[in-house]
């Protein structure tokens, strides 16, 4: 996982999604790849395919909600935009917020 | 008899009750080394999991890059460590969590048995706070534990979580692991 953005970037951040614990390892953990992935806990070992589409699974969804953390870093404080309704009355407030909306419009 | 220095040796020392003798770099540089530290050990855990509040038992290795232990070293099975002498131990444990959002809060736990394994004590606890909007957070906690029968004293860790989070590991990085070292006799 990427740690700035926390966008998936192993078959490690799909892994860890399929069963709790310490349920796999790897022969050779500097080499983390399909091939090296090994099952401690006696279930079975998904497929490489099945993996492969896990991690597009989650890069996907992480991807779609690109704008919804664009906004989230935009936003006024909660206690700023209290303070907009009060002063501004509700439609105010609703311009202000449609402002970062549709800088980010869902994808 | 005088006092002789040259550029190896000191003679003739005999001041205050000190032996007279002489003092030479053999007899320097070994009781410099016994100054040395003795024990220094490092491990990590290599793979991510997930897990709410339970004992790390897999994927554990010693750090091997840019380190070395020192001296003979903790042996491990099933995440169960062991010292390798008695005496007094420093023990730090870092655990790393990503990706958390759900849990208020992470942490680790240092556990040491009295009785070679039958039960756990639990000797440090670190917690830290997380939230919907924290990407990754760090514990760390650290101790020093009287190892008095290493056989009988193993010591384990733990991982803590109000619900089932992800743990990160790696296997250049220090990120959910611990450091010991031997400080003194017990």
């Amino acid at each position: 996982m990427d740690l700035q953005t926390g966008r998936a970037n192993h078959i490690e951040d799909y892994l860890v999604t399929v069963r709790t614990g310490q349920w796999f390892g790897w022969s050779d953990s500097k080499n983390k790849v399909y091939a090296n992935l090994i099952v401690h806990d006696g279930g079975s070992k998904p497929s490489e395919a099945d993996v492969n589409a896990g991690l597009k699974k989650l890069q996907d969804d992480f991807d779609a909600l690109d704008y919804a953390r664009k906004r989230a870093k935009e936003y006024p404080s909660i206690a700023d935009q209290l303070d907009d309704i009060y002063h501004n009355g509700i439609d105010a407030w609703k311009a202000t917020i449609k402002t970062t909306k549709d800088k980010y419009p869902k994808s | 008899m005088a006092l002789s220095l040259n550029a190896t040796t000191i003679s003739g020392l005999a001041v205050g009750g000190l032996p007279d003798g002489t003092v030479d770099t053999d007899t320097l540089a070994a009781s410099t080394k016994s100054m040395l530290i003795q024990e220094f050990d490092m491990w990590r855990v290599n793979a991510d999991f997930t897990a709410s509040s339970a004992d790390i038992t897999a994927n554990w290795e010693r750090a091997d890059t840019n380190f070395e232990k020192v001296g003979d070293g903790l042996t491990q099975s099933s995440g169960i460590f062991t010292f390798p002498s008695n005496g007094k131990w420093l023990v730090g444990f870092s655990i790393y969590s990503w990706n958390a959002g759900e849990v208020d809060y992470i942490g680790g736990k240092i556990l040491v048995s009295n009785n070679s394994g039958g039960s756990y004590d639990i000797r440090t606890e670190a917690l830290t706070s997380h939230s919907a909007d924290t990407m990754s957070a760090n514990a760390y906690t650290i101790t020093c534990l009287d190892i008095v029968d290493a056989s009988a004293m193993p010591m384990k860790f733990q991982t803590v979580a109000p619900s089932t989070s992800s743990f990160n590991g790696h296997t250049d990085q220090q990120r959910t692991g611990f450091w010991t070292m031997k400080v003194g006799d017990t």
